[in-house]
């Protein structure tokens, strides 16, 4: 109870945060400012985007998924490793330096909110490489990292079944050992970029008898391989393109199983783990509902009390996802165990994708029935939030277990 | 960035909790009156005694503020009975040291008004200016509610005629003007409001997961319907992301754009907070007896006067693709 008077008799002063370390004897305070090397950072990239993407990635077309995105994804990646800045985290053997999770945010947020530049790579640089570190071979990971880290490689994700989707671990694409190759057989849907694709991250079940999560092991497969087959799906989101896998007596070298076999589960749990909170979709909204509200000032559609309120709502969402966002990556700097925290975050961020929608066709009216307005396609964009990578609902669960404690159903 | 509380902060707030168990929480309420209850002028005394609400005041900046802030949500989270988010947050502000409790209104405030018969201090934001009063006896009176907060409002013109110990009406109007923009009182109002908030609708929340998981229907926890969780889950993301910008708001010192956010959010998830609490307990959340409505009831209270100075969610538009342009 003495805190106070202990404080005011010692005449304990803060320092403002720069300042220098706050308070050494309590550890951190509580604070919500970037450190002077991640602002310093921030403006670097910033300069540099402007100076690479003049006002092009704004809008609806370029963003992720769209071909001119993947296309563009190649060379931008390649400018990025050249800066370093493609893979900043990873560990300085694998060609990183080891920054901050917090530097590793900052990249995110900035590209994410422009449209996400790296397209398809920033999953190889977010999980699929840290994944291949984790359990690769020294062949493996001679081949793969360094593709990763120049910014020359595409990767697709293997994942969902027709009958697999929420529950995943139900997949039956079969892979059988024969000799020191695996012939698999079976079909994957909804993968993104496998028509762009060079690897695929394959999950495939390698022994019938393992119920669950045992039995399951990941391959890492060219896309040309032979018996590897693709057609494109085509989708109402944005450019984006799905396919679907079908592998009919496909040949794939043992050499080629990342992480041991009938134990792949343990692998992509881990490797999912490290950016469960997902992409940072409250920026990419907040920026939206800003070119939104650009949009509005300039047709003099900004002046009516409805309007105000939805957006001043829709950047209050957007504002609550970003701290339960940092929140995460906060407890992720620290290497804090499992929490709900990241399923907070993710609801937050769909929440705040489907009030920027609906801002958007606020304030848009008739100009929103437009191919690719900035409504027709945070309407679509904000669909995807929610399903991708591990559904809301799924998240809500989470949230009821692990952050409410509430009883199994 | 940081998340954390450090260990100041934490003994801060367990050494206030330890004075909310002995003069806080839901029975002290009761004994205050219940929905109608009492200003405790023994819980703020403790308070104040010890420091506690005037952590903003000690020359320790964005921490002060911060920590005053997790001060406000704790008494509310208890159902304290005191004007704690004025104190604590907007008094501070006024440059000048005025008595509590301290009732905030805005210009031409008519009707009840949280605190008006217990305040020793009204501010009066107006548009230009802020203006301190000092009630005199019988110039304000209580009004009855059940809104979980005591009650006043301005004697009317009439009741001035009394005995030669009572003062005249107040006029809101007139009083001191203090050397603080309205803009910075009415961005402290905010974030205290939203503090008050975040902690009532912890309050709800926390009795709500525990009654769903005590509370069996067809062989089961309630709680353990997926109907159910989702949206308790929902309330709890609502609360959550309240609870940040409200800290984050008091912490950058009452920005205006951040005041507003941390207002919308928190009204936002008040109405979520509200209806789905209720819903859960059944017909037990009607009962005077059990003590659900004792913080719910609340909400809708600080709701309105949270809409004093305008909607919180316009002020955000405004603040933001406004003021600047
Ligand atoms: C834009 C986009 C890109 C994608 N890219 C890829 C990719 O590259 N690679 C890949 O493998 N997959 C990809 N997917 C697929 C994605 O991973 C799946 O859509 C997702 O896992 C959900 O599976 P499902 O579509 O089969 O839906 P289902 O699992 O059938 O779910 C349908 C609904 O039922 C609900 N539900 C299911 N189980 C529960 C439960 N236990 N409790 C409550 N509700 C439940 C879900 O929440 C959802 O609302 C992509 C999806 C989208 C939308």
């Amino acid at each position: 109870m003495g805190v106070v008077e202990t404080r005011r008799a010692r005449g304990h002063r803060l320092s403002a945060p720069g300042d220098g370390p706050p308070d050494s004897e309590g550890g951190a305070l509580v604070e919500f400012e970037w450190s002077q090397e991640d602002s310093s950072f921030r403006t670097q990239l910033r300069a540099f985007l402007d100076e690479e993407l003049p006002g092009r990635w704004t809008g609806a077309v370029a963003t992720l998924g769209s071909r001119e995105n993947v296309a563009y994804s190649r060379r931008f990646a390649g400018l990025m490793a050249e800066h370093g800045w493609l893979t900043p985290h990873w560990p300085t053997e694998h060609g990183g330096h080891a920054a901050s999770a917090w530097q590793h945010t900052v990249l995110g947020e900035e590209l994410w909110s422009i449209g996400e530049p790296r397209g398809p790579q920033y999953m190889n640089v977010n999980w699929i490489g840290p994944s291949i570190m984790a359990h690769g071979t020294p062949d493996q990971q001679r081949l793969h990292l360094p593709l990763i880290a120049r910014g020359d490689v595409i990767w697709c994700q293997g994942f969902s079944e027709p009958d697999a989707g929420t529950d995943l671990t139900s997949l039956r694409t079969r892979a059988e050992l024969d000799g020191d190759e695996y012939v698999v057989n079976g079909s994957k849907i909804w993968t993104s970029y496998a028509d762009v694709a060079n690897y695929c991250y394959l999950l495939v079940r390698t022994d019938s008898g393992g119920t669950r999560g045992q039995g399951i092991s990941v391959l890492l497969v060219p896309t040309d391989t032979p018996g590897f087959a693709i057609r494109p799906i085509g989708s109402m989101v944005g450019e984006h393109s799905f396919n679907e896998l079908v592998f009919t007596d496909m040949r794939v070298p043992v050499s080629c199983r990342l992480g041991p076999q009938d134990e792949g589960w343990a692998v992509v749990r881990e490797a999912l783990a490290y950016e469960r909170v997902g992409a940072p979709r409250w920026a990419r909204a907040a920026r939206l509902l800003e070119e939104v509200v650009e949009w509005a000032i300039a047709n003099d559609r900004f002046d009516d009390p409805v309007s105000l309120e939805i957006v001043g709502r829709a950047r209050a969402t957007c504002e609550a996802a970003r701290l339960l966002y940092y929140r995460v990556i906060d407890e992720r700097d620290r290497a804090q165990g499992s929490s709900a925290n990241p399923s907070l975050a993710r609801v937050a961020m769909v929440q705040a994708e489907r009030i920027v929608a609906e801002a958007c066709l606020e304030l848009m009216g008739a100009g929103s029935l437009e191919y690719a307005s900035l409504a027709d396609h945070q309407l679509r964009k904000s669909l995807a939030a929610g399903v991708a990578a591990g559904t809301y609902e799924v998240q809500l669960n989470l949230i009821s277990r692990l952050h409410l404690r509430l009883p199994k159903g | 960035m940081d998340f954390d509380l450090d260990l100041e902060q934490e003994a801060i707030v367990s050494a206030v909790d330890a004075i909310l168990d002995h003069h806080a929480g839901p029975a002290r309420m009761r004994a205050l009156g219940g929905d109608d209850p009492g200003y405790d002028h023994e819980l703020d005394r403790v308070l104040q005694a010890h420091g506690y609400l005037e952590l903003a005041d000690g020359g320790d900046g964005l921490r002060g503020r911060l920590e005053a802030a997790l001060v406000v949500e704790a008494v509310t989270a208890r159902h304290g009975v005191i004007a704690g988010g004025t104190r604590a947050l907007v008094g501070p502000v006024l440059g000048i040291d005025v008595p509590g409790p301290i009732a905030v209104v805005a210009a031409g405030h008519r009707g009840p008004a949280r605190f008006l018969a217990d305040a020793r201090t009204i501010v009066v934001v107006d548009s230009t200016e802020v203006r301190v009063l000092s009630p005199g006896p019988g110039s304000t009176i209580r009004v009855r509610s059940r809104m979980g907060w005591p009650m006043g409002r301005l004697a009317p013109s009439g009741a001035a005629a009394g005995p030669a110990d009572r003062a005249g009406p107040l006029d809101l109007e007139g009083g001191q003007t203090v050397a603080v923009a309205p803009s910075v009182v009415g961005a402290w109002w905010r974030v205290a409001l939203a503090a008050e908030l975040v902690g009532t609708m912890r309050a709800a929340l926390a009795l709500t997961v525990e009654h769903v998981t005590h509370r069996r229907q067809f062989d089961k926890a309630i709680g353990s319907f997926q109907a159910v969780q989702h949206r308790l889950a929902e309330c709890a993301v609502a609360v959550e992301g309240s609870r940040w910008l409200m800290l984050e708001a008091a912490w950058l010192g009452a920005p205006p754009q951040a005041a507003a956010v941390a207002l919308t959010q928190a009204l936002t998830a008040a109405q979520r907070v509200f209806a789905d609490t209720h819903q859960f307990h059944g017909a037990l959340g009607f009962t005077t007896e059990y003590d659900l409505h004792l913080a719910t009831m609340r909400l809708p209270a600080l709701r309105i006067e949270a809409q004093a100075l305008g909607r919180p969610a316009t002020a955000v538009a405004v603040e933001r693709w406004k003021t600047a342009r």
